[in-house]
């Protein structure tokens, strides 16, 4: 990475909140016992005594909220075609303020009450201080944030030949196929990764909630079935359609008659759609798994449709050609 | 990339698709690790039979042209390293010479068979 498109200093108080916390725990470690509470019931009352190293997984969660936003933030900042505000961006200080808080308070509590058994206040004064401080503070810099365009054009593709191959092959009464997909790595990862835990999950909470376990594990089948092994995209003389998943489920599929207009198209997934995958936005139904290119495609209904494509002027060309225009 | 087959063609099918797959890797439509389509979607969009696409499969990972893992999708292998000339002159003298006579019983001079050579190895034509 050369640089960061969103500056590193717009996560300033969230930096803060967890040298903040980091702090904190410094100055009160040697005074903590090493079995403290841990779990309180909504009265107060602990119910679960734990190591005082528990402690350091708040720092931990911490540290991993922080980093997390960091690298959304930045992939929201290379989406942007004109400078917007991030409200995504605010969420870290939101809770990396109310872990801060909730970790002050709790030592605080403890420190000058002693760590018997007593009643716990959950510290809403000093979670709603420190998250709104760290909030307030975010929305300024969020503001001033300089907007960093990222050179995210398509690059030009000379579409002639492959215009010329799909005419010559229509004019050879040729049974053709165009074929493309995408199919990144990490995302059948995420989801393998996730289907074995739920899964597990399942197996191991089968005797207490049997109900809630198959619900589980049948989520976690269905989701490595139909969305692991990403998306394929197919023109035919006939039609265009996108199968997603293991088992190739047909998410859509439109006679190339019903299409009125197909156009290589620039977006941005998080900003437009919210994320990747199958998504709707009330207008538009998108089916992408990578990058920020695509194929539009309107129909003569009237809907909107938008391929994922890593070569989308190649693949808005065969989509005409295929069409005889 | 693109695959055709042609009924006209005097080829078997497989062959067809097997030649299509190997002449995109030849020209970097597909390079090295990409996907290719499963051997039931390809089928289903091209109306034919799956044993047809398998078949075509085979004989390409036979030739180390792709990779066919179990449970994994068949993908672009990594392009060997040459032969050794002579053995490579070998495989091809034959089936060039049948190629050659042909081209002169079409009426095509020797001229123009280079011609048509060199134009297909730089990516103008296509046969």
């Amino acid at each position: 990475m050369r640089h960061f498109y969103h500056p590193l200093w717009t996560h300033f108080f969230g930096m803060v909140a967890v040298v903040l916390a980091g702090f904190m725990l410094w100055r009160a470690w040697p005074m903590l016992p090493a079995r403290i509470p841990m779990q309180f019931d909504f009265s107060g009352q602990q119910i679960r005594m734990g190591s005082h190293w528990e402690l350091l997984g708040i720092l931990a969660l911490m540290l991993f909220y922080l980093l997390g936003s960091i690298f959304l933030d930045e992939l929201w900042a290379r989406q942007e075609r004109e400078k917007t505000f991030n409200w995504l961006a605010l969420i870290d200080e939101l809770l990396l303020g109310g872990l801060a808080g909730l970790l002050w308070g709790y030592i605080f509590a403890y420190m000058t009450k002693g760590f018997g058994q007593m009643t716990f206040h959950f510290p809403w004064l000093s979670i709603l201080a420190m998250s709104g401080i760290a909030v307030i503070g975010a929305v300024i810099l969020e503001l001033v944030r300089p907007w960093n365009p990222f050179p995210h054009q398509m690059e030009t593709e000379d579409v002639s030949a492959i215009r010329k191959e799909i005419a010559q092959r229509a004019k050879l009464r040729e049974r053709w196929v165009h074929w493309e997909a995408q199919n990144p790595a990490w995302m059948s990862a995420v989801l393998i990764i996730v289907s074995v835990v739920m899964f597990a999950s399942a197996v191991l909470s089968y005797k207490l909630e049997p109900i809630a376990a198959a619900i589980m594990a049948a989520s976690a089948v269905l989701g490595v079935l139909f969305l692991a092994g990403g998306m394929r995209t197919t023109v035919t003389p006939e039609k265009v359609e996108v199968r997603v998943g293991l088992v190739g489920l047909r998410v859509f599929s439109q006679p190339l008659g019903n299409i009125a207009e197909s156009k290589a198209h620039d977006f941005s997934p998080l900003r437009e759609f919210g994320g990747y995958g199958i998504r709707w936005n009330g207008k538009t139904t998108a089916f992408y798994f990578r990058g920020s290119h695509g194929v539009l495609l309107r129909t003569t209904a009237g809907r909107q449709y938008l391929i994922g494509s890593d070569r989308p002027e190649r693949l808005a060309a065969v989509i005409s050609a295929a069409k005889g225009k | 990339m693109l695959i055709s087959i042609n009924e006209n063609d005097p080829r078997p099918l497989y062959a067809q698709i097997a030649g299509e797959i190997k002449e995109q890797i030849r020209d970097g439509t597909l390079q090295p690790g990409d996907e290719l389509p499963s051997v039931r979607e390809l089928a289903d969009s091209l109306a034919i039979n799956l044993h047809t696409v398998h078949h075509a499969y085979q004989q390409l990972r036979d030739q180390g042209i792709i990779l066919l893992r179990l449970g994994q999708r068949a993908r672009v292998a990594t392009r060997r390293q040459p032969a050794a000339r002579a053995e490579v002159q070998g495989k091809l003298a034959g089936r060039l010479k049948e190629m050659i006579t042909e081209a002169y019983h079409l009426g095509l001079s020797a001229e123009d068979f280079r011609m048509l050579v060199d134009e297909l190895l730089e990516g103008k034509g296509r046969s």
